[in-house]
């Protein structure tokens, strides 16, 4: 009676409680193991802004963690762990560095590269010291510099307030006299019309005065142009040696000036016309479409390739024993793993409960007049399949797609590095036998590598229905056990290398 | 002679400065009916809890069935204990239980395993001793105070005592249920041939079942007797229980 | 002056009953719980009265402790996503609530909550049972109350207590995350990308051994005041008060210390 209500919230409590401790635990845990890790240590003088378990990244990817900080003579020993997978060289060098204005810090390493010639191309051995260590510039380093700066910017402008206090009273006496000057210079000129204009006739009578003195000793000017003209012959003899002196080997230096100008010509052209955009590699060049265009499909043939490359298989046969319906069921499936996020899973089943094909038909029963529908189920042997695209969110899969040839979803939790999954389907929604949709849970356990064992509860909500003809088991609620192999593609190269090498 | 059952011998106990039994002797026999009257604050529940062992004295033995309890572990009160069923003044029902489940109580607690059948069974019974049917279901806070009284008799007597102690069966009650309370006192050890301990304060009721009266005050027992030895009795206080100012006309 | 002196004599004098009470009621908190101890291990073993009593403690707590962690991890994410902002420092805002929900703010409310809800429950149910004498029926029935009736009670707080923490962690992180994801404008990756690095199952487990040690000292509580109820209804009402202040008291008190000793072996790698 009512202790029946008490163990279902008890147990409702126990469930929520222990599902949020696992939801929590598995999100909390970090994911690389705690194994596989190699130590390494090194001194830093400033150890602020690090704490244990900070981040330790190789070009921005954490591949660790600070696993302790003490003091080691007076500098802080900062020990990490790295996973075992990123070797870390003799010129190895770690840096401090700080991730925001809190103080928060992490540490980036560049895990250097072999050295052959210093005898430094072997990784350092785990427990070793990294010793090239940048400790960057602190917070504290950053504000002690900002002070200096002010201090100096307030001294110059103190300055300049200073000069400008003390002297205000000379630049206004400068300007002052400026003032002065102009406007006696402006008095001047007005006051001096007049004898300018007196200036200027006399200017004149000197001018005549001049012309008449040339005119009266011409010989000696005519003497003087002479010997100038003598001159400039004389360079020009000069000058038409020096050029037939250049131009001596073929043709001279005309033709070879004027090919170089052509030439540059050319270039120019050409240069304006790729500038302006036109031809081939102008277009390239010029215009940022196509040049993006171009970048993107470059990317993507690289993404490509890198999921290609990427791409898992995992291929896995199993086989399960129905209890009602007495018979095995067998799946064979392929599941194609593009990322860790995501898969396609392909499926072959042979279920013994058959696939059932519903048709409803009009027909005319012998003897009777009026015509009466009739289903006729026709349950058939034929394989079915399933196409499934899953989503992955941490330790959740969730599928929707065609479950044994019918639509359906369903999710998987992975436990365990995915060795304990607890699977639900729901699919066939559309049967007429019952209400609701064919539920099916199973858990599967990975005992050994690549071998798995599995036990369920097959249509968990309908009940078991008998043919009555034949006693053969229809439909409805079912336990099952079973195993299965797993094999991914790497065990597969490895079978089919192994198989290949020993062929002759 | 008749056979005792409860035997108390120079009780003492005291609460603090407060000393309630001051060398306190009783003595039970076998299928009567003892009443022990006394004033409220006498003394009368300690000496029912001292009885039942819920309480240990300071001085003074009791012996149940030649058992001295007085001297036992905690474990061996809990056997003796099981010869005891208590009707408590407030009845005690537990009330998050239903009628049923409170009779059924000691028989599923006890060291006997019953089957589902066979409690239903008592508690049908047991029920039907009190004159209650049909009352199963109900919670204790739906009954009212004298039903209430008789699911307790119920419960107390559902594991076959030997023993039932009744602590003031009768106050709170009006006039009509204590007459039926009475009756059913007498009938419940006519009909399963228990020892029956009441304390009370209601002297009507003691003259009407009792076989033996002890009187309680402070601490001790001043008077005992048959009700008629009671009625004849000239020792004043007792006189004063037998008629109050308040009565006399 | 006269008057002042004898006044603040009775001060002084109050102040001291006050913490010769708490003193008594703490070791007869211990004496409780040494004896439930010993009598643990005594059959027999009900486990319809522990699953009740879970029922009662735990399952009855569940709605209140989701409210109350609802609304924690909503307002925590607001404060520290407007602090944190400032500093853009918000990758680290998810960091600090699952840290601080964890070790402190989950066991520490989920305790407060049930105290205030089932422990006071308990000290009002066998603070009634003991002055309507239920408690002394079960004796004559040859039952130990205390095995009866206590022992489950403060298993069930202890058992029930880890998980309803656990519920208070996750339903007070997912708030948390709705509302800086929705309300302030955070990267879902912004909050959720640090908190495996800085957050340690360490750090959730030690927060469930707080809880259950919380659990303990709540249902003892509770356990304690009820049982030893005197004086009527009157009685029932002051143990219950009692136990709340008590149980919320020990529980801040004793948070501290279990801070002080879990500390290193939360900073330890």
């Amino acid at each position: 009676m009512s202790a029946i209500g008490t163990n279902v919230k008890v147990g409702f409590l126990l469930l929520a409680g222990i599902v949020a401790f696992i939801v929590i635990y598995n999100f909390v845990q970090d994911r690389q193991g705690g194994g596989r890790a190699n130590e390494y240590w090194a001194l830093f003088g400033d150890a602020s802004g690090l704490s244990p378990r900070s981040d330790v990244r190789v070009a921005g990817v954490k591949v660790g963690e600070i696993s302790a900080i003490t003091l080691q003579g007076g500098r802080a020993r900062v020990e990490i762990a790295v996973r075992s997978d990123v070797p870390v060289y003799p010129n190895a060098v770690l840096m401090k560095r700080r991730t925001s204005i809190l103080g928060d810090a992490l540490l980036e390493l560049d895990p250097g590269f072999p050295e052959p010639r210093n005898g430094g191309d072997a990784p350092l051995p785990p427990g070793s010291q990294i010793r090239n260590v940048q400790e960057g510039i602190s917070v504290e380093q950053i504000l002690e510099l900002l002070g200096d700066v002010t201090r100096d910017v307030r001294r110059i402008t103190a300055n300049l307030d200073r000069i400008i206090a003390d002297e205000s009273g000379s630049i206004q006496q400068i300007l002052r006299s400026v003032e002065d000057l102009t406007g006696r210079l402006d008095r001047l000129v007005e006051r001096s019309t007049d004898e300018i204009a007196v200036i200027l006739e006399n200017a004149e009578v000197i001018s005549y005065n001049l012309r008449e003195l040339t005119s009266g000793k011409n010989d000696d000017v005519e003497e003087i142009l002479a010997n100038a003209r003598e001159i400039t012959r004389e360079a020009r003899d000069a000058l038409a040696g020096l050029r037939a002196s250049l131009g001596e080997g073929e043709e001279g230096m005309g033709p070879t000036v004027a090919r170089l100008s052509r030439t540059l010509e050319h270039l120019e052209s050409i240069v304006r016309r790729i500038d302006r955009g036109e031809g081939a590699l102008g277009r390239l060049i010029s215009d940022e479409e196509l040049g993006e265009r171009v970048g993107a499909a470059l990317e993507g043939v690289s993404n490509y390739v890198t999921r290609l490359d990427s791409l898992q298989t995992e291929i896995s046969l199993r086989t399960e024993y129905l209890f009602r319906a007495e018979s095995a069921k067998n799946y064979v499936t392929l599941r194609l793993i593009p990322s860790p996020d995501q898969f396609f899973l392909l499926q072959i089943v042979d279920d013994p409960l058959g696939f059932v094909r519903r048709e409803s038909v009009l027909r005319s029963p012998p003897g009777e007049d009026e015509a009466a529908h009739q289903e006729i189920r026709t349950t058939t042997d034929i394989l079915k399949f399933s196409v499934e695209l899953a989503k992955r969110y941490s330790f959740l899969a969730i599928r929707f797609g065609l479950i044994e040839s019918t639509g359906g979803f369903g999710f998987d939790l992975n436990f365990l590095d995915d060795r304990l999954t607890f699977t639900l389907d729901a699919f066939d929604f559309a049967r007429p036998e019952a209400s609701f949709p064919r539920i099916r849970t199973y858990t599967n356990l990975t005992v050994i590598p690549h071998f798995y064992l599995t036990v369920g509860l097959d249509d968990a909500f309908a009940r078991a229905r008998w043919d009555p003809v034949t006693g053969r088991f229809r439909m409805g609620r079912d336990f099952f056990v079973g195993a299965g192999l797993s094999f991914s593609d790497e065990d597969l190269k490895v079978l089919f290398g192994t198989i290949s090498g020993g062929l002759p | 002679m008749r056979r005792t059952v409860i035997e108390v011998v120079g009780l003492h106990k005291s609460f603090g400065p407060n000393h309630v039994l001051r060398g306190l002797d009783l003595t039970v026999e076998k299928g009567a009916i003892q009443v022990i009257i006394g004033a409220s604050g006498s003394g009368k529940s300690v000496l029912l809890k001292h009885i039942i062992g819920l309480l240990s004295p300071d001085a003074g033995r009791i012996y149940v069935d030649g058992e001295e309890i007085t001297r036992m572990s905690p474990r061996e009160i809990m056997r003796v204990r099981k010869k005891f069923g208590m009707v408590f003044q407030t009845s005690a029902l537990f009330d998050s239980l239903t009628v049923a489940e409170n009779v059924a109580f000691p028989l599923r607690v006890g060291d006997r395993q019953y089957g589902e059948e066979e409690i239903r069974r008592i508690v049908r019974e047991k029920l039907a001793l009190v004159h209650l049917e049909g009352v199963e279901h109900l919670m204790p806070a739906e009954l009212s105070g004298g039903m209430k009284k008789r699911v307790a008799l119920a419960r107390a007597v559902a594991h076959d005592p030997e023993i039932v102690l009744y602590d003031e069966p009768t106050t709170g009650l009006d006039p009509i249920t204590v007459e039926s309370v009475n009756d059913l006192i007498l009938e419940t050890r006519d009909r399963l041939q228990v020892t029956s301990v009441v304390i009370s304060h209601d002297m009507a009721s003691a003259l009407y079942i009792a076989d033996d009266i002890a009187v309680l005050k402070e601490g001790r027992i001043i008077f005992r007797g048959t009700p008629e030895e009671i009625q004849r009795a000239d020792h004043p206080y007792v006189r004063r229980f037998l008629h109050p100012r308040a009565a006399r006309p | 002056m006269g008057d002042l002196g004898r006044g603040a004599l009775r001060l002084v004098g109050t102040l001291g009953d006050i913490v010769l009470q708490v003193v008594a009621d703490l070791g007869g908190m211990a004496r409780m719980g040494a004896r439930l101890l010993v009598l643990t291990i005594r059959p027999p073993y009900r486990l319809r009265n522990l699953l009740s009593a879970m029922e009662a403690i735990g399952f009855g707590s569940l709605s209140v402790v989701v409210l109350t962690a609802f609304f924690a991890g909503a307002v925590f994410s607001l404060q520290v996503s407007l602090a944190f902002s400032l500093f853009n420092a918000e990758t680290l805002v998810g960091a600090t609530i699952a840290l601080s929900m964890a070790r402190e703010l989950a066991p520490v409310l989920t305790a407060l909550m049930v105290t205030g809800r089932a422990g006071s429950a308990i000290a009002t149910e066998l603070g009634t049972m003991r002055v309507s004498e239920q408690i002394d029926a079960l004796a004559t029935m040859a039952v130990e109350p205390e095995h009866y009736l206590l022992v489950p009670r403060v298993w069930a707080g202890v058992l029930t207590l880890p998980l309803l923490t656990a519920i208070f962690n996750l339903v007070a992180i997912l708030a948390a995350s709705f509302v800086a994801i929705t309300v302030e404008n955070l990267s879902v990756a912004a909050f959720w990308a640090r908190i495996p690095s800085w957050v340690d199952p360490k750090d959730v487990i030690g927060g469930l051994i707080k809880s259950a040690v919380f659990g303990l000292i709540l249902s003892l509580a509770g356990c304690y005041k009820g049982y030893n109820a005197t004086g009527g209804a009157r009685g029932v009402g002051l143990a219950t008060t009692q136990a709340v202040v008590l149980g919320s008291v020990l529980i801040l008190v004793s948070d501290y210390l279990l801070t002080t000793v879990m500390l290193p072996w939360w900073r330890s790698s």
